[in-house]
């Protein structure tokens, strides 16, 4: 081996020992331009709401009457409480609470899979009912099949982003298992969970918009 | 400590347990109030028609989870604020535009 490479592989090995290069704003920026991206993804099907909600303004009302009201409450706070203990996850790592932190992230978790759990039970019983886009019993109610079409599509997206939030609180909970996420360093449990608030933000606008329509 | 070159966190305020706890328990009772308006129509009560205290209590309700939940109260640099601004800014110009050519069709 050359001098020159011997040196350029000492240099790495010394950077590497010494930099670990951590952007704690840039990270924090780029999470919340991701979000932001996903406020407009939402806020489009929102106005689309809107829009045809002017359209069709009673047949929204006769579908908010379908609508499993206590399911749906119930669900809003089920996803508020998942967010109540994520966001004191960050506060208990940062505390040194370790085991408190892997409770809190457990528990929100456990919370976004009843939220799915209850999510899929109500869907199942829509469609027991002949209530979706295409059902013979919507037949001719075209203002009804918007109503369900937009539900199960904004519903829907929100329960994969559940799923993903449920994901990455996985991720972090073996990062910090594992101790890779701490006091000094957590700033991937900070961003996984503005990931799951904004999920629960959108729940918060779903809510009105689809149980309490009625 | 804004530009810590070592990227070690800096500033980072640990809001107590009892701040979130009030803050989930104000989001709790907001729902429950919001559910309340809707289900059982409460007309006696003025300014409190469902859709009205929709557009008023799902708002707040997203604040809360935003300032204090998502921390941007306790940010000290304002960019996150001025993104968010931004980012309604367009949500309303879209809304608008749209609901002007829907209304004056």
């Amino acid at each position: 081996m050359s001098e020159m490479a011997v040196d350029r592989v000492a240099e790495a090995a010394h950077a590497e020992e010494h930099e670990v290069h951590r952007d704690y704003t840039g990270s924090k920026i780029g999470m919340w331009l991701f979000l932001f991206s996903e406020c407009m993804l939402f806020g489009g099907l929102f106005i689309m709401y809107a829009m045809y909600r002017a359209d069709y303004t009673q047949s929204f009302l006769a579908g908010g009457k379908e609508m499993n009201t206590a399911i749906g409450v119930f669900n809003t706070i089920v996803l508020l409480t998942g967010s109540w203990t994520v966001a004191m996850s960050i506060t208990a790592v940062q505390r040194r609470h370790k085991k408190l932190a892997i409770g809190l992230i457990s528990t929100t978790i456990g919370l976004g899979a009843l939220f799915m759990v209850l999510k899929l039970f109500e869907w199942g019983q829509h469609i027991k009912h002949g209530l979706y886009p295409a059902s013979s019993e919507l037949a001719g109610h075209h203002g009804k099949q918007v109503f369900f079409a937009l539900y199960y599509l904004m519903t829907g997206l929100h329960g994969l982003h559940v799923i993903a939030g449920m994901t990455v609180l996985t991720v972090m909970l073996i990062l910090l298992i594992r101790n890779k996420i701490t006091p000094e360093h957590s700033v991937a449990l900070e961003n996984a969970a503005l990931y799951w608030h904004l999920v629960d933000i959108i729940w918060i606008f779903l809510l009105p918009l689809f149980y309490l329509a009625a | 400590m804004a530009h810590d070159p070592t990227g070690v966190q800096e500033d980072v305020h640990a809001i107590s347990y009892t701040t979130y706890t009030l803050v989930w328990g104000a989001l709790v009772a907001l729902t429950l109030l919001l559910s309340a308006v809707s289900v059982f129509h409460l007309k006696d009560v003025p300014f409190l028609t469902p859709s009205l205290a929709a557009f008023i209590i799902s708002p707040i309700k997203a604040g809360l989870v935003v300032f204090y939940f998502m921390h941007l109260k306790y940010e000290t640099n304002n960019i996150y604020k001025i993104m968010l601004v931004i980012t309604l800014g367009i949500l309303i110009i879209f809304l608008g535009l749209t609901w002007l050519d829907v209304a004056l069709r």
